[in-house]
């Protein structure tokens, strides 16, 4: 296999900066790994070296650091590279389906949260399946979370790790190699997340959030000063400027049941439902912290996508006739920021991917670790074996990717949609077993495997989904009838035992 | 740890006779209307607003309507934050309990 080399891809203008201006670069990469190793030092320092202190640093993280943290693992490489470069493509639609997906999933952020994190502190949880597979007294349900969190967090490691080697290709002037580079991310966060755990997460997490959160408002002031304001930029884009800024968009691919569709499917699951976002609300430190992160979720992507809108649309007066649009940002930094800016967002996309990898990576230890091995297996391991093997699997799983990364590049993407798509299908048991009663254990076991069936079948196109012609997406679709089958098979079924409804329920009606 | 034990559990809990009927339906009902208004004022905004061509101070007039949106929600969310989630208990609540 060979690698593409990115810097000849790039337009010359724009190689020949990055080569001019090595010497900046290099500083402003070497800064960043001393702030990462201080850190990550630090963090290491603090460890009390115990399961849960891994899992979830020992409860103790604070809510604007739990904010960051959740903001930089969802905030991928895809969010700076891959959004810009679709807005690019189909205009401010896809803003509007962003931010719809994080203020609904703001919302759902405060309501499950709180209850996970009130559940998680009394019976010391560490996982969805700790929480779930105990409510519904099913090991099935434990396998689904499971295989959610295998599903979702390998393929998005991948998807990134892959973009972290193109990165690293492009950082070093082209001297290190693409596959070179997709190693050496792996190795530094495989190294991070065993000898630091949850806490050293968070707060390089921390770190790289604020650095994105500098960036992108760098950016709103350099479009508007090198575009002569923002209706300049906006006519600028010429004939295509009324569809560019009204629904459908360009390419009239989000109608509004795609932007609710796409919305809640897939950035409402990357806020809520995922392994790694259940971590953070176990490891906040109180519940009252739920309102803040809620909250500062909204805002912050809410503030940041509005960036992201503005850096597709001035990057398509700039770039008009881009072949990839992903570089659009890249592009665009190098075009109309000061050259130690333009580094540091390219400093800023990388923090990005190790900040959505280590968390990812992390918490598939974690659920493998907890819910498969300790579960299923072994059930008599001893916290010391299952943090001894929660470690063996981040090896594993960033041996693992790095495999799929140099081997199946072209699949990632479409497998990295999917992977998103099914982790919002925990969330009717969820709600079942934090507020509903009624829930059964029947149900638990049916309904998602009703919908992650539906959403394997329509997302990846072996059958068209019957409301695709109204532009309805096969993943938000298969949501509904999960619920639809929960609320159905629930009622027709016994709830979960009065124990463990008085255990659940009971205690969440003391505590709210 | 027997393989779903609930498949085979047969002394169940008749639904009706939970404790908790007023606690869920006050859950569910909250949560559904608080977060299915706004998603619907959104959704009208989309077919209105989102079709006009219109730049306000230079924005585009979708880009207004998501922020106004998006400070919807942090409303609504304050409102719900606010609401009391503490049951009332009846007398009939109270001897349970107790």
């Amino acid at each position: 296999m060979t690698s593409p080399t990115v810097l000849q891809l790039l337009p010359t203008d724009i190689a020949n900066i990055i080569q001019a201006n090595y010497t900046t670069i290099t500083a402003v990469l070497v800064l960043y790994i001393c702030l990462f190793l201080v850190l990550t030092y630090l963090a290491n320092r603090d460890r009390k070296g115990s399961l849960v202190d891994y899992s979830v640093a020992s409860r103790t993280v604070g809510v604007l650091v739990t904010t960051l943290t959740l903001f930089a693992t969802i905030n991928s490489g895809v969010g700076l590279a891959g959004f810009p470069g679709t807005i690019y493509t189909v205009g401010a639609p896809f803003t509007v389906m962003a931010i719809t997906g994080f203020a609904i999933g703001s919302g759902l952020i405060w309501y499950f949260g709180r209850r996970i994190w009130i559940l998680g502190r009394e019976y010391n949880y560490v996982t969805p399946g700790d929480l779930l597979g105990e409510y519904y007294q099913s090991d099935t349900v434990r396998v689904y979370t499971v295989v959610v969190s295998l599903l979702f967090n390998i393929t998005y490691s991948v998807a990134q790790l892959t973009a972290g080697g193109i990165l690293i290709h492009v950082l070093s002037g082209g001297v290190v190699a693409v596959d070179t580079g997709v190693i050496i991310v792996a190795a530094v966060i495989v190294l991070h997340v065993i000898t630091t755990g949850y806490r050293g997460i968070a707060w390089l997490d921390t770190l790289n959030g604020a650095i994105m959160l500098i960036v992108l408002s760098a950016f709103l002031v350099g479009i508007y000063l090198h575009g002569g304001g923002f209706s300049d930029v906006i006519t600028a884009i010429g004939d295509d400027t009324n569809a560019f800024i009204t629904v459908p968009g360009s390419v009239g691919a989000f109608p509004v049941f795609n932007i609710y569709g796409t919305g809640i499917g897939f950035l409402t699951s990357l806020a809520v439902m995922t392994p790694a976002a259940w971590l953070r609300f176990y490891g906040s430190d109180e519940r009252d912290s739920f309102v803040g992160l809620g909250m500062g979720i909204l805002l912050a992507f809410a503030f940041v996508n509005i960036i992201i809108f503005w850096i597709g649309a001035y990057g398509r007066v700039v770039f008009p006739n881009l072949e990839n649009p992903d570089f659009v940002s890249s592009l665009l930094a190098f075009e109309i920021l000061p050259i130690y800016l333009a580094a540091l967002f390219l400093i800023a996309l990388l923090a990005a991917i190790i900040s959505t990898t280590d968390s990812y990576i992390h918490a598939l230890s974690v659920t493998v670790g907890r819910d498969f091995v300790r579960a299923l297996i072994k059930e008599d391991l001893s916290d010391r074996e299952e943090l001894i093997t929660d470690y063996l699997i981040v090896l594993l799983a960033g041996v693992v990717a790095v495999i799929i990364a140099l081997n199946y590049r072209g699949l990632i993407v479409p497998i990295a949609v999917f992977g998103s798509g099914i982790a919002i299908h925990l969330m009717p048991i969820t709600f079942g077993a934090v507020a509903w009663p009624r829930a059964s254990p029947e149900a638990a076991i049916v309904a998602p495997a009703v919908g992650l069936a539906f959403t394997f079948v329509w997302e990846l196109g072996v059958v068209n989904n019957p409301l695709s012609p109204s532009g309805i997406r096969g993943l938000f679709l298969a949501l509904l009838l999960n619920m639809a089958v929960f609320v159905a098979v629930s009622y027709a079924t016994q709830p979960a035992s009065k124990d463990k409804i008085e255990k659940f329920h009971g205690l969440l009606d003391r505590e709210l | 740890m027997p393989w779903d034990e609930n498949w085979r559990r047969a002394d169940r809990m008749d639904a009706s006779e939970l404790e908790y009927e007023l606690f869920r339906n006050k859950q569910a009902w909250k949560i559904c209307f608080y977060f299915s208004i706004l998603p619907i004022i959104h959704f009208v905004l989309l077919h209105t607003v989102g079709k006009e061509p219109v730049l306000i101070a230079g924005w585009p007039l979708l880009l207004w309507e998501i922020v106004a949106v998006a400070l919807a929600y942090v409303v609504g969310l304050y409102i719900l934050i606010r609401l009391p989630e503490k049951r009332k208990f009846d007398e009939t609540d109270q001897e349970v309990s107790e």
